[in-house]
């Protein structure tokens, strides 16, 4: 076979080759092709074999930009981010990879993953309405009317575009996870310091107190007044405050109106202090332990109830000491039937046949969830139940939860490395096995958490979700706390 | 004894069932020597902004020295609380200064549950009874019982069910509405039930029986004593009175009348006297529609729109029988001791308290909640049947009085003063 570099058209379809070289210098032009010309596409149009699909950015310059693309013709991305009149280069930047079986299919390609999805920094960005997004110098995106983001919106969307690795196996998806967590770990903690929180109303302010019940919402305060109202003789009766720290409150002046009403009715030590944003789990729980007068700091998800019938037990619970332990209580379903009575890390094999990956990846399970046990069920029947599980790794949910506030703060609180919520109480649990620290469980303290049926969750849930169950794995996964195989298949 | 009636609206300000037996008790009482009465409306002041004076969040009914108006801006209708620190204040001033001995709550919209704690928190010994006007503890759907997605009664008002017609509320959302109440209730010395069905299906969500005294609702007479019963030359006039909105059976009953009107050569007529037809769903107005645009040459339809209480006698006398086809379980009928009043037989849906004051052949017949088949069958038996019209008209009981509902409440108030529960009707 004879094989011949076509140096005419080469230049015929290169003018400014053409020009440098002339048309007839075959030594040269393919001299060009191979250093040059094969790397930058030319005599091709690029957007046939990549397509940028979506961008967001931030208005602190932070980039997320996705497509797809056929890796044996673009075997390199070199990307440049005009905005207005400035020009960023990027350089050859590393995207994440993953499998597009639709492009797959259009390219015919179904060996390498043509997917990509980078999360990029321009520092020092200069605003502008006209963004341009070239990669290896061809035009590739243009939006005259860019909108910038907050980085907490930023961060939002970005996560929401990231479902798309999130809702893959795990095996697939693992690394991306690992890859994504550096550049969304450095947007989450920018953002964490830059969170500030309102104090919004406060009823019998500056009293000496107890113990602290610390409320973190979220978006919706639906369940607060029922949930004040099931607590609302103990506050009274006991010297017991409530502060409640609200992430991006949505009706936060009713809210106000609704506490100032009740703390009217019932004479309750309470605190209200608002995020404008979704701080998330950890950041609000910390801030309102910082705040917190009581040296027991009860952390109470607001789905959280006493029984209806004869609650006093449940409610004898806030008042204990807990030592020096972290102690949990019993947590059922609305339905009565057992939902939380302990908790046990599990490990399963993240696994990637195409790509050969085979580690571990880690899991939190309770002991028990949904099984027969009932609220209503008698000691000895708990008892029994319980004995299985008690001499295992043990960790509690911070759904409801109390520690003193000196070794909470000892342990440094809740780990704010999560993203927004999830696996942080797991962390914590697991921290304060390693320091030797107690975690129990009283079997005593029977509550209802009104957890609901699993509604499906929207895609940045997802992928805060998934991104925190990988950073989870990378911190303890050696930890040597993770439950044996039996105790996560046999072990209710 | 000082008497607090607490109601949900005022007749004065908006008509309606509830605060008619409200303000009925309230004049019953202040006829009573013994009692001192006051009247407190609960309104919502944003429907009715002519009532609610800035900053003040009682006010006064106008020319009247022992009713008061509760204007509230704001009200949660899931859980039936409002706590707003200025209202609060003013009820507390308003419960301080009163001083009832026994306060009678008709009603938690636009009243809030908060207020029976307070009432106690106020009142540490007050008596409260409460009547139950609806299902509105039992079901967030109207109060009503009735599953509008299933077009049915709801037999089972378990947590889980209510998510039917509620799908983006989950059953936990139920069950806190449903322990909101209990907790509210809790308060509550003793209940006034308008039928033995709305007692009993009470009793199925969790109250204790012995708490629940079934009154049925007292009627003031308009029918004069000398006054005779007649009915129209060919018997043939059905009537209904109410509301026209889905849950009624307006469209039961006009399929009922064509498929009686298709086997007879007579000519049947339907009056309806309903208002709210707005609230009516597109669905239901199509389905009404559909029959008019069918209806036989000798059936005759005419819609006559809204009554009152102080007409209702004289329009029940141009029909010959009172037609409630309701598909969701009435708690009462009050529209039945209006055609009695006017000696109209009454032919009634099988629903809720219709079921209990309906008795075969004596004061009217009934028949099964939406089928227009036998109630077809019930207006081919009527029509024209003089004799029938007659025999009934003259042999039906009126509903016990207003006087005798009043002399019951003072019996469970007795009963619950000497603190003896067990009260019967």
């Amino acid at each position: 076979m004879k094989t011949t570099f076509l140096y005419r058209q080469y230049a015929e379809d290169n003018g400014d080759l053409a020009e440098l070289f002339g048309g007839e210098d075959d030594i040269a032009l393919e001299d060009h092709f191979d250093r040059y010309g094969s790397r930058e596409n030319r005599g091709l149009t690029l957007k046939d074999y990549v397509t940028v699909e979506g961008v967001l950015a931030s208005e602190q310059g932070h980039i997320y930009i996705s497509g797809w693309a056929d890796r044996r013709i673009v075997q390199t991305l070199n990307l440049t981010i005009e905005i207005g009149y400035m020009s960023y280069d990027l350089g050859e930047i590393d995207p994440i990879w993953y499998h597009r079986e639709d492009v797959a299919g259009v390219t015919g390609d179904t060996e390498r993953a043509s997917g990509f999805l980078a999360i990029l920094r321009i520092p020092d960005i200069r605003l502008h309405a006209r963004m341009r997004i070239l990669f290896n110098d061809k035009l590739m995106y243009q939006n005259d009317v860019m909108r910038w983001r907050s980085v907490d919106h930023f961060l939002t969307e970005a996560l929401g575009a990231c479902a798309q690795l999130a809702d893959r196996p795990i095996g697939s998806s693992l690394p991306a996870a690992n890859r994504l967590a550096e550049p969304l770990q450095e947007i989450w903690q920018e953002f964490l310091g830059s969170v500030s929180y309102t104090k919004a109303f406060e009823h019998r302010p500056g009293e000496e107190v107890d113990q602290s019940i610390i409320i973190a919402l979220y978006r919706k305060a639906d369940m607060l007044i029922p949930q004040l109202e099931c607590l609302a003789q103990t506050l009274a009766e006991t010297a017991t405050e409530v502060i409640v720290v609200a992430n991006q409150l949505r009706g936060s002046e009713l809210v106000v109106q609704q506490l100032a009403g009740f703390c009217q009715m019932h004479d309750i030590r309470l605190q209200l202090y608002l995020c404008p944003q979704n701080s998330g789990f950890s950041a609000a729980n910390n801030f309102g332990a910082g705040v917190a007068r009581g040296e027991v700091l009860i952390f109470m998800n607001p789905d959280i109830f006493p029984p209806e019938k004869a609650p006093e037990t449940a409610l004898s619970f806030l008042t204990r000491d807990p030592g020096e332990a972290l102690v949990g209580a019993m947590l059922y379903y609305g339905d009565g039937m057992l939902m939380h009575s302990g908790m046990y890390v599990a490990q399963d094999l993240a696994f990637d046949a195409r790509s050969g990956l085979s580690r571990p990846v880690l899991r939190v399970e309770h002991f028990g969830k949904g099984l027969s046990h009932h609220i209503d069920d008698d000691a000895d029947k708990m008892k029994r139940a319980m004995s299985a599980v008690r001499d295992h790794p043990f960790l509690v949910t911070a759904a409801l939860w109390k520690i003193r506030k000196s070794v909470f703060e000892a342990m440094d609180g809740l780990s704010t490395d999560y993203l927004f919520a999830y696996y942080e109480d797991a962390d914590f649990c697991l921290r304060m096995l390693q320091a030797d620290r107690p975690i129990e469980i009283d079997e005593t303290a029977r509550w209802i958490h009104m957890e609901g049926v699993g509604k499906a969750n929207p895609p940045n849930v997802r992928a805060f979700m998934w991104m925190n169950r990988a950073f989870f794995t990378e911190r303890f996964a050696a930890s040597g706390l993770v439950a044996p195989d039996d105790t996560d298949l046999f072990l209710l | 004894m000082k008497y607090l009636t607490v109601s949900l609206y005022h007749p004065r300000v908006m008509k309606g069932g509830a605060q008619y037996v409200a303000k009925d008790l309230h004049d019953a009482a202040r006829m009573d020597p013994g009692i001192e009465p006051v009247m407190l409306a609960a309104i919502d002041g944003n429907m009715f902004p002519q009532y609610a004076k800035v900053g003040s969040a009682i006010t006064a009914l106008p020319d009247s020295g022992d009713e008061f108006l509760l204007p509230g801006q704001r009200f949660n209708d899931f859980h039936h609380v409002i706590y707003d620190a200025r209202r609060q204040k003013a009820l507390r001033r308003f419960l301080e200064d009163h001083r009832p001995d026994v306060i009678h709550v008709h009603h938690s919209l636009w009243v809030g549950l908060e207020f029976l704690t307070l009432a106690r928190q106020v009142l540490p010994d007050v008596k409260i009874i409460y009547t139950l006007h609806e299902y509105m503890a039992i079901c967030h759907s109207r109060g009503q019982l009735f599953r509008y997605q299933e077009g049915g009664i709801c037999p089972d008002t378990s947590p889980d069910q209510c998510t039917r017609c509620f799908p983006d509320r989950t059953a936990d959302d139920f069950i806190l509405r449903r322990r909101g109440f209990r907790r509210a209730f809790a308060l509550v010395d003793q209940f006034i039930s308008p039928s033995e069905y709305l007692r009993q299906r009470f009793i199925d969500w969790g109250l204790d029986g012995e708490r629940i005294t079934v009154i049925p609702n007292g009627h003031t007479r308009k029918r004069p004593d000398d006054w005779t019963p007649n009915h129209s030359p060919g018997v043939n006039t059905f009537g209904f009175f109410g509301q026209f909105v889905d849950a009624k059976g307006i469209d039961v009953l006009l399929r009922a009348a064509a498929m009686a009107a298709e086997e007879t050569e007579d000519e049947i007529e339907i009056k309806v006297f309903g208002s709210n037809k707005e609230y009516a769903s597109e669905d239901y107005i199509k389905k009404i529609d559909a029959v008019l645009d069918n209806a036989p040459d000798n059936l005759r339809i005419t819609e006559l729109g809204a009554y009152s209480r102080d007409n209702v006698f004289d329009l029940m006398t141009t029909v010959d029988w009172v037609v409630t086809p309701s598909v969701w379980p009435e708690t009462f009928g009050l529209v039945v001791s209006e055609a009695w009043d006017a000696r109209r037989p009454v032919i009634a849906s099988r629903a809720g308290g219709l079921t209990e004051r309906i008795k075969e052949g004596v004061n009217g017949f009934s028949f099964l909640p939406g089928s227009a088949a036998q109630l077809s069958s019930i207006i081919g038996n009527c029509l024209g049947n003089a004799g029938l019209w007659e025999s009934m008209s003259h042999s039906m009981d009126d509903e016990i009085s207003l006087t005798q509902a009043w002399t019951a409440h003072k019996t469970v108030i007795s009963a619950i003063s000497s603190e003896n529960t067990s009260i019967s009707a």
